[in-house]
């Protein structure tokens, strides 16, 4: 494409500066290649505007509303979550943590040394080898790497359906 | 009938519930959604397919859509998507229609025409032949800019593309499209154009 073309093109679409736009006005009006240029680009023009959009079947509608039928219907979340449900669960919670507290502290003895009734407790031993073998460490991993191909897999399905949509 | 609602009302309606309101923001641009649809698939029943799968799709989704762009935007990009998909799937040989058969087929279309409206008709025939025998791209970007009257950035959100990138496909495809009638309309096009 030559530069009188897109020069031409770009002061039809009104893309680039205006400095160039008057520019290309101004060629207009005295160049007569870029008038015949312009007259060419606007016939295209108004050629390719009137070009028909195309109809589909008459069943297209029902077709597709038939299918939506089946969709579930939309609901905003705003009509689904009721705010005061919100609070109420909140407050259950803090009424709930609040009273345990309570009397938790009211139970405890303040009085008693801090550090009598642990003096004689002994945590157990436990001898994780005894348990550890190479089987064992290889099911650990087997069973890692599974995971995390099913989390990669899902991870990969999710972007391409975002990506279709 | 024009729908008094704009497409804002309608899509708020759809999410109060309301399924019928979807019929309606369908109608208004399944003629639109057929033809790009078409210009991909290049045939009616594939093109009906893919123009009813994005209608679901966007049904579908139609909670994500925000209104930071227009409707008729966010929908040509989901025709996109799934006219790709399907192209994809398909494997469609994407080259242009042999020259040679479109001839023939617009000589066929203007032996049934004879009248004053021939000119008008054989002229959309033309142009609408000659867009179909582009490539799917710039066949969706001269539809986008033309018949779905969208700004160069409006089809850069749709095709997933810069607005730069968009400017210079217009430009190529015009010249392309131009060939194309060209071809189709002999010396006839150098009057009309």
């Amino acid at each position: 494409m030559n530069l009188i073309e897109q020069r031409i093109w770009d002061y039809l679409d009104g893309t680039g500066t205006l400095q160039e736009r008057e520019l290309t006005e101004r060629l207009i009006k005295t160049d007569p290649v870029y008038q015949q240029v312009y007259q060419e680009c606007k016939s295209f023009n108004s050629l390719v505007s009137a070009a028909d959009q195309d109809e589909p079947s008459m069943g297209f509608t029902r077709n597709v509303m038939e299918r939506i039928n089946l969709e579930p219907v939309h609901s905003s979340l705003k009509s689904l979550i009721d705010k005061r449900i919100v609070f109420g669960i909140a407050a259950f919670f803090l009424f709930t943590i609040t009273a345990l507290l309570g009397v938790l502290f009211y139970q405890i003895d303040w009085s008693q040394h801090i550090s009598s009734g642990m003096q004689n407790y002994q945590i157990p031993e436990i001898d994780i080898s005894k348990y550890l073998n190479t089987t064992l460490i290889n099911i650990f991993f087997f069973a890692d790497i599974i995971a995390g191909l099913y989390l990669f897999d899902g991870f990969l399905r999710k972007r391409i359906r975002s990506k279709n949509i | 009938m024009q729908n008094k609602y704009s497409d804002t009302e309608l899509i708020n309606k759809v999410l109060g519930g309301d399924k019928a309101a979807y019929a309606d923001l369908m109608k208004r641009h399944q003629r639109f959604v057929f033809t790009l649809a078409l210009r991909f698939a290049k045939n009616r029943e594939d093109a009906e397919e893919i123009a009813q799968d994005c209608f679901i799709k966007a049904y579908r989704s139609l909670n994500t859509f925000r209104n930071t762009s227009k409707f008729s935007t966010w929908l040509y990009s989901i025709v996109y998507t799934t006219a790709m998909t399907f192209l994809r799937k398909k494997r469609l040989d994407i080259q242009s229609i042999d020259t040679e058969i479109g001839l023939l087929n617009v000589e066929n279309h203007v032996s049934d025409l004879n009248s004053d409206e021939v000119e008008h008709k054989s002229k959309m025939v033309f142009v609408n032949q000659a867009i179909d025998q582009l490539l799917p791209d710039d066949a969706a970007v001269i539809s986008l800019f033309y018949q779905g009257e969208q700004s160069l950035e409006e089809i850069g959100q749709a095709l997933g593309m810069e607005t730069n990138t968009v400017k210079v496909k217009l430009h190529r495809a015009r010249h392309r499209l131009k060939e194309k009638i060209e071809n189709i309309l002999h010396h006839e096009v150098r009057e009309l154009l």
